[in-house]
Protein backbone atom coordinates (compact mmCIF):
# COMPACT_ATOMS: atom_id res chain seq x y z
CA UNK A 1 0.00 0.00 0.00
CA UNK A 2 1.26 3.24 -0.72
CA UNK A 3 2.49 5.31 2.75
CA UNK A 4 1.29 8.43 1.33
CA UNK A 5 -2.11 7.19 2.28
CA UNK A 6 -1.45 6.86 5.67
CA UNK A 7 -0.62 10.25 6.60
CA UNK A 8 -3.68 12.11 8.20
CA UNK A 9 -5.33 14.68 5.79
CA UNK A 10 -4.15 19.00 6.47
CA UNK A 11 -7.16 19.65 8.19
CA UNK A 12 -7.15 16.34 10.70
CA UNK A 13 -3.87 17.18 11.45
CA UNK A 14 -4.40 20.62 12.43
CA UNK A 15 -7.54 19.33 14.54
CA UNK A 16 -5.19 17.10 16.61
CA UNK A 17 -2.98 20.03 17.38
CA UNK A 18 -5.81 22.12 18.35
CA UNK A 19 -6.90 19.36 20.82
CA UNK A 20 -3.69 19.11 22.36
CA UNK A 21 -2.97 22.96 22.46
CA UNK A 22 -7.05 23.57 24.06
CA UNK A 23 -7.16 20.46 26.43
CA UNK A 24 -6.38 22.32 29.49
CA UNK A 25 -8.31 24.52 28.97
CA UNK A 26 -11.28 22.68 29.18
CA UNK A 27 -12.99 20.87 31.73
CA UNK A 28 -16.05 18.95 32.72
CA UNK A 29 -18.62 20.72 35.20
CA UNK A 30 -20.80 18.89 37.33
CA UNK A 31 -23.70 20.86 37.49
CA UNK A 32 -27.32 20.55 39.00
CA UNK A 33 -28.84 18.86 35.93
CA UNK A 34 -29.83 15.51 36.39
CA UNK A 35 -28.35 13.61 33.05
CA UNK A 36 -27.77 9.87 34.05
CA UNK A 37 -24.39 8.48 34.18
CA UNK A 38 -25.18 5.60 32.06
CA UNK A 39 -26.35 7.15 28.91
CA UNK A 40 -24.52 9.94 27.71
CA UNK A 41 -21.68 10.59 26.48
CA UNK A 42 -20.11 12.87 29.70
CA UNK A 43 -16.26 11.08 29.30
CA UNK A 44 -16.14 11.13 25.52
CA UNK A 45 -15.32 7.62 25.45
CA UNK A 46 -19.04 6.38 24.28
CA UNK A 47 -21.92 6.23 26.95
CA UNK A 48 -20.82 4.26 29.86
CA UNK A 49 -23.55 1.99 29.82
CA UNK A 50 -21.95 0.67 26.42
CA UNK A 51 -18.68 0.17 28.51
CA UNK A 52 -19.52 -1.67 31.61
CA UNK A 53 -20.66 -5.18 31.20
CA UNK A 54 -24.12 -4.79 32.56
CA UNK A 55 -26.14 -1.79 34.63
CA UNK A 56 -26.89 -2.63 37.89
CA UNK A 57 -30.48 -2.36 38.68
CA UNK A 58 -29.93 -0.44 41.86
CA UNK A 59 -27.65 1.97 39.74
CA UNK A 60 -29.71 2.84 37.15
CA UNK A 61 -31.42 5.88 38.17
CA UNK A 62 -28.06 7.55 39.16
CA UNK A 63 -27.30 11.16 37.94
CA UNK A 64 -23.56 12.29 37.81
CA UNK A 65 -24.52 15.12 40.94
CA UNK A 66 -25.14 11.64 42.79
CA UNK A 67 -21.57 10.46 41.84
CA UNK A 68 -19.85 13.57 42.60
CA UNK A 69 -18.86 13.96 46.14
CA UNK A 70 -17.12 16.37 48.18
CA UNK A 71 -14.81 16.76 44.74
CA UNK A 72 -14.34 13.47 43.95
CA UNK A 73 -16.11 10.84 41.98
CA UNK A 74 -17.05 8.42 44.69
CA UNK A 75 -17.50 5.27 42.21
CA UNK A 76 -16.90 2.89 44.82
CA UNK A 77 -19.92 3.28 46.04
CA UNK A 78 -22.11 1.91 43.13
CA UNK A 79 -22.94 -1.35 42.32
CA UNK A 80 -21.98 -2.11 39.03
CA UNK A 81 -18.56 -3.19 38.22
CA UNK A 82 -16.37 -0.62 36.00
CA UNK A 83 -13.66 -1.58 34.62
CA UNK A 84 -10.79 0.04 36.29
CA UNK A 85 -8.82 1.06 33.38
CA UNK A 86 -12.35 3.43 32.74
CA UNK A 87 -12.09 4.31 36.69
CA UNK A 88 -8.47 5.19 36.48
CA UNK A 89 -9.43 7.61 33.28
CA UNK A 90 -12.58 8.91 35.12
CA UNK A 91 -10.64 9.98 37.88
CA UNK A 92 -7.88 12.26 36.41
CA UNK A 93 -10.41 14.16 33.80
CA UNK A 94 -10.17 17.85 35.29
CA UNK A 95 -13.87 18.69 36.78
CA UNK A 96 -14.89 22.15 38.14
CA UNK A 97 -17.63 21.55 40.41
CA UNK A 98 -20.32 24.09 40.63
CA UNK A 99 -23.90 23.18 41.85
CA UNK A 100 -25.77 26.31 40.36
CA UNK A 101 -29.31 25.45 39.40
CA UNK A 102 -29.11 26.94 36.12
CA UNK A 103 -25.83 25.10 35.11
CA UNK A 104 -25.67 21.43 33.11
CA UNK A 105 -23.44 18.97 33.44
CA UNK A 106 -21.06 19.32 29.94
CA UNK A 107 -17.54 20.19 28.94
CA UNK A 108 -16.89 23.58 29.52
CA UNK A 109 -14.10 25.85 28.39
CA UNK A 110 -12.41 27.86 31.45
CA UNK A 111 -11.52 30.79 30.17
CA UNK A 112 -14.57 32.48 28.84
CA UNK A 113 -17.04 33.55 31.26
CA UNK A 114 -20.10 31.53 30.20
CA UNK A 115 -18.06 28.56 29.30
CA UNK A 116 -18.39 28.27 25.82
CA UNK A 117 -15.53 28.31 23.87
CA UNK A 118 -15.53 31.49 21.30
CA UNK A 119 -12.95 32.29 19.21
CA UNK A 120 -11.70 35.07 20.37
CA UNK A 121 -11.38 33.93 23.79
CA UNK A 122 -9.48 31.17 22.57
CA UNK A 123 -6.95 33.70 21.08
CA UNK A 124 -6.73 36.10 24.03
CA UNK A 125 -5.82 32.72 25.70
CA UNK A 126 -3.40 31.28 23.62
CA UNK A 127 -1.93 34.61 22.90
CA UNK A 128 -1.30 35.14 27.16
CA UNK A 129 0.42 31.96 26.87
CA UNK A 130 3.17 33.39 24.86
CA UNK A 131 3.29 36.91 26.63
CA UNK A 132 4.22 38.51 28.94
CA UNK A 133 2.32 42.02 29.24
CA UNK A 134 3.00 44.67 31.48
CA UNK A 135 -0.41 45.74 32.64
CA UNK A 136 0.90 49.09 34.28
CA UNK A 137 1.01 49.91 30.27
CA UNK A 138 -2.21 50.94 29.94
CA UNK A 139 -2.87 52.86 26.28
CA UNK A 140 -6.50 52.97 26.11
CA UNK A 141 -6.25 56.37 26.76
CA UNK A 142 -4.41 56.63 23.23
CA UNK A 143 -6.99 54.99 21.30
CA UNK A 144 -9.52 57.28 22.83
CA UNK A 145 -8.54 59.99 22.05
CA UNK A 146 -10.60 62.45 18.69
CA UNK A 147 -7.64 62.66 16.40
CA UNK A 148 -6.93 61.33 13.20
CA UNK A 149 -5.86 57.88 12.91
CA UNK A 150 -2.38 58.49 11.72
CA UNK A 151 -1.66 60.94 14.24
CA UNK A 152 -2.96 57.94 16.87
CA UNK A 153 -0.05 55.91 15.17
CA UNK A 154 2.50 58.31 15.37
CA UNK A 155 2.02 58.55 18.43
CA UNK A 156 1.72 54.89 19.39
CA UNK A 157 5.44 55.06 17.52
CA UNK A 158 6.80 57.54 19.55
CA UNK A 159 6.13 56.31 22.75
CA UNK A 160 7.91 52.72 21.77
CA UNK A 161 10.65 54.73 20.76
CA UNK A 162 10.54 53.67 17.53
CA UNK A 163 11.01 57.10 15.04
CA UNK A 164 13.94 56.56 13.39
CA UNK A 165 15.63 59.57 14.50
CA UNK A 166 19.14 59.72 14.32
CA UNK A 167 20.37 58.86 18.26
CA UNK A 168 18.70 55.88 17.31
CA UNK A 169 19.41 55.04 13.95
CA UNK A 170 22.87 55.66 14.96
CA UNK A 171 22.95 53.24 17.95
CA UNK A 172 22.11 50.51 15.39
CA UNK A 173 24.76 51.52 13.47
CA UNK A 174 22.74 53.09 10.15
CA UNK A 175 24.42 56.47 10.26
CA UNK A 176 27.60 58.19 11.21
CA UNK A 177 26.23 60.67 13.71
CA UNK A 178 23.73 60.73 16.26
CA UNK A 179 23.45 64.54 16.34
CA UNK A 180 20.47 66.42 14.45
CA UNK A 181 20.32 67.32 10.81
CA UNK A 182 18.36 70.79 11.40
CA UNK A 183 20.49 72.45 14.16
CA UNK A 184 23.85 71.98 16.00
CA UNK A 185 22.83 69.74 18.98
CA UNK A 186 24.89 66.80 19.25
CA UNK A 187 22.36 64.30 20.17
CA UNK A 188 18.97 63.71 18.17
CA UNK A 189 16.92 61.87 20.54
CA UNK A 190 12.65 61.98 20.32
CA UNK A 191 12.42 64.75 22.65
CA UNK A 192 14.75 67.19 21.03
CA UNK A 193 13.86 66.30 17.89
CA UNK A 194 9.73 66.97 18.61
CA UNK A 195 10.22 69.62 21.04
CA UNK A 196 13.59 71.48 21.94
CA UNK A 197 15.05 71.82 18.15
CA UNK A 198 15.30 75.39 17.11
CA UNK A 199 12.62 74.60 14.65
CA UNK A 200 9.94 72.95 16.56
CA UNK A 201 10.47 75.25 19.47
CA UNK A 202 9.42 77.88 17.50
CA UNK A 203 5.94 76.05 16.61
CA UNK A 204 5.30 75.25 20.00
CA UNK A 205 5.78 78.89 21.28
CA UNK A 206 4.02 80.01 18.42
CA UNK A 207 1.19 77.40 19.90
CA UNK A 208 1.52 78.98 22.84
CA UNK A 209 2.22 76.15 24.48
CA UNK A 210 4.16 78.53 27.45
CA UNK A 211 0.93 77.82 29.56
CA UNK A 212 1.50 74.37 30.47
CA UNK A 213 4.02 74.35 33.44
CA UNK A 214 5.95 71.65 32.42
CA UNK A 215 5.80 71.92 28.79
CA UNK A 216 9.66 72.90 28.26
CA UNK A 217 10.42 70.92 31.56
CA UNK A 218 9.61 67.20 31.08
CA UNK A 219 12.64 65.37 30.37
CA UNK A 220 10.70 61.99 29.81
CA UNK A 221 9.47 61.44 26.55
CA UNK A 222 6.14 59.29 27.35
CA UNK A 223 5.27 61.20 30.59
CA UNK A 224 5.66 64.57 28.35
CA UNK A 225 3.14 62.97 25.68
CA UNK A 226 0.77 61.40 28.07
CA UNK A 227 0.30 64.85 30.18
CA UNK A 228 -0.32 67.23 26.90
CA UNK A 229 -2.52 65.07 25.38
CA UNK A 230 -4.95 64.82 28.61
CA UNK A 231 -5.87 68.56 28.05
CA UNK A 232 -8.76 70.34 26.21
CA UNK A 233 -5.97 71.39 23.55
CA UNK A 234 -4.76 67.64 22.99
CA UNK A 235 -5.57 68.54 19.12
CA UNK A 236 -3.24 71.17 19.04
CA UNK A 237 -1.04 69.16 21.18
CA UNK A 238 -0.81 66.55 18.72
CA UNK A 239 -0.81 68.18 15.28
CA UNK A 240 1.96 69.86 16.79
CA UNK A 241 3.85 66.70 17.32
CA UNK A 242 3.31 65.44 13.94
CA UNK A 243 4.45 69.08 11.72
CA UNK A 244 7.37 69.66 14.51
CA UNK B 1 2.10 40.81 4.45
CA UNK B 2 0.96 42.58 7.95
CA UNK B 3 4.17 43.37 8.64
CA UNK B 4 5.44 45.25 5.09
CA UNK B 5 1.83 46.96 5.40
CA UNK B 6 2.68 48.41 8.85
CA UNK B 7 6.44 49.69 7.82
CA UNK B 8 6.01 49.43 4.10
CA UNK B 9 8.39 47.19 1.83
CA UNK B 10 7.06 44.85 -1.26
CA UNK B 11 7.49 42.00 0.35
CA UNK B 12 11.41 40.99 -1.54
CA UNK B 13 13.37 44.05 -0.26
CA UNK B 14 14.65 44.25 3.42
CA UNK B 15 12.20 47.05 5.67
CA UNK B 16 13.05 48.33 8.97
CA UNK B 17 11.28 47.20 11.77
CA UNK B 18 11.08 49.58 14.54
CA UNK B 19 8.95 47.84 17.14
CA UNK B 20 9.02 44.00 18.59
CA UNK B 21 6.45 41.70 16.20
CA UNK B 22 5.28 40.65 20.18
CA UNK B 23 4.53 44.09 20.80
CA UNK B 24 2.38 44.80 17.57
CA UNK B 25 0.68 42.02 18.01
CA UNK B 26 -0.57 42.74 21.99
CA UNK B 27 -3.90 43.72 22.53
CA UNK B 28 -4.00 47.38 22.19
CA UNK B 29 -5.35 48.13 25.86
CA UNK B 30 -1.85 46.55 26.87
CA UNK B 31 0.21 49.02 24.45
CA UNK B 32 0.36 46.92 21.37
CA UNK B 33 -1.37 47.66 18.17
CA UNK B 34 -3.91 44.92 18.25
CA UNK B 35 -3.14 43.49 15.26
CA UNK B 36 -3.56 39.39 14.81
CA UNK B 37 -1.04 36.42 14.79
CA UNK B 38 -2.13 34.26 12.35
CA UNK B 39 -0.78 31.28 13.44
CA UNK B 40 -2.65 31.79 16.87
CA UNK B 41 -5.85 33.34 14.58
CA UNK B 42 -5.60 29.89 12.91
CA UNK B 43 -5.52 27.62 15.97
CA UNK B 44 -8.42 29.56 17.88
CA UNK B 45 -10.57 28.92 14.76
CA UNK B 46 -9.42 25.26 14.88
CA UNK B 47 -10.12 25.40 18.60
CA UNK B 48 -13.90 25.80 17.34
CA UNK B 49 -14.05 22.62 16.03
CA UNK B 50 -12.50 20.82 19.24
CA UNK B 51 -15.87 22.46 20.87
CA UNK B 52 -17.89 21.35 17.94
CA UNK B 53 -16.32 17.90 19.01
CA UNK B 54 -17.31 17.67 22.18
CA UNK B 55 -20.86 19.78 22.16
CA UNK B 56 -22.66 18.98 18.73
CA UNK B 57 -22.10 15.37 18.55
CA UNK B 58 -24.90 15.39 15.31
CA UNK B 59 -22.61 17.44 12.73
CA UNK B 60 -21.38 14.64 10.21
CA UNK B 61 -17.82 14.98 10.52
CA UNK B 62 -18.06 14.63 14.42
CA UNK B 63 -20.13 11.11 13.35
CA UNK B 64 -17.29 10.06 11.41
CA UNK B 65 -14.80 10.35 13.67
CA UNK B 66 -14.00 7.27 16.25
CA UNK B 67 -15.58 7.68 19.18
CA UNK B 68 -12.90 8.06 22.05
CA UNK B 69 -10.86 11.09 20.11
CA UNK B 70 -10.68 13.19 22.07
CA UNK B 71 -9.66 10.83 25.01
CA UNK B 72 -7.18 8.81 23.39
CA UNK B 73 -5.39 11.99 22.58
CA UNK B 74 -4.97 13.13 25.92
CA UNK B 75 -4.72 10.32 28.10
CA UNK B 76 -4.22 7.56 25.66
Amino acid sequence: MNKKHNKPSITWRGIQHAITNFAVGYSFRVGFSDSSIWNIDWTQLGPLCQLVPFVNISDSAMCLKDVWEDGMWNLQGLATMIPTDIVQYIHQLPVTNNLDVRLTDAWTWRHAKKGEYTCSSGYYWLLQQNRDWNMICNMNWLWRLKVPSKLQHFLWICFHNALPINARQHHCNMVASPSCTRCSSPIEDILQRLRDCPHSRELWLRLNMRRYNNFFFEFDVNVWLHEMTKGTSAIFFITGVWYA
Amino acid sequence: MAKSFLWGGDGHSQTWNHVNWNMVTTPKRFGGLGICEVRLTNLALLGELVWNMLHNKDKLWVKVLPINTWATRLYG
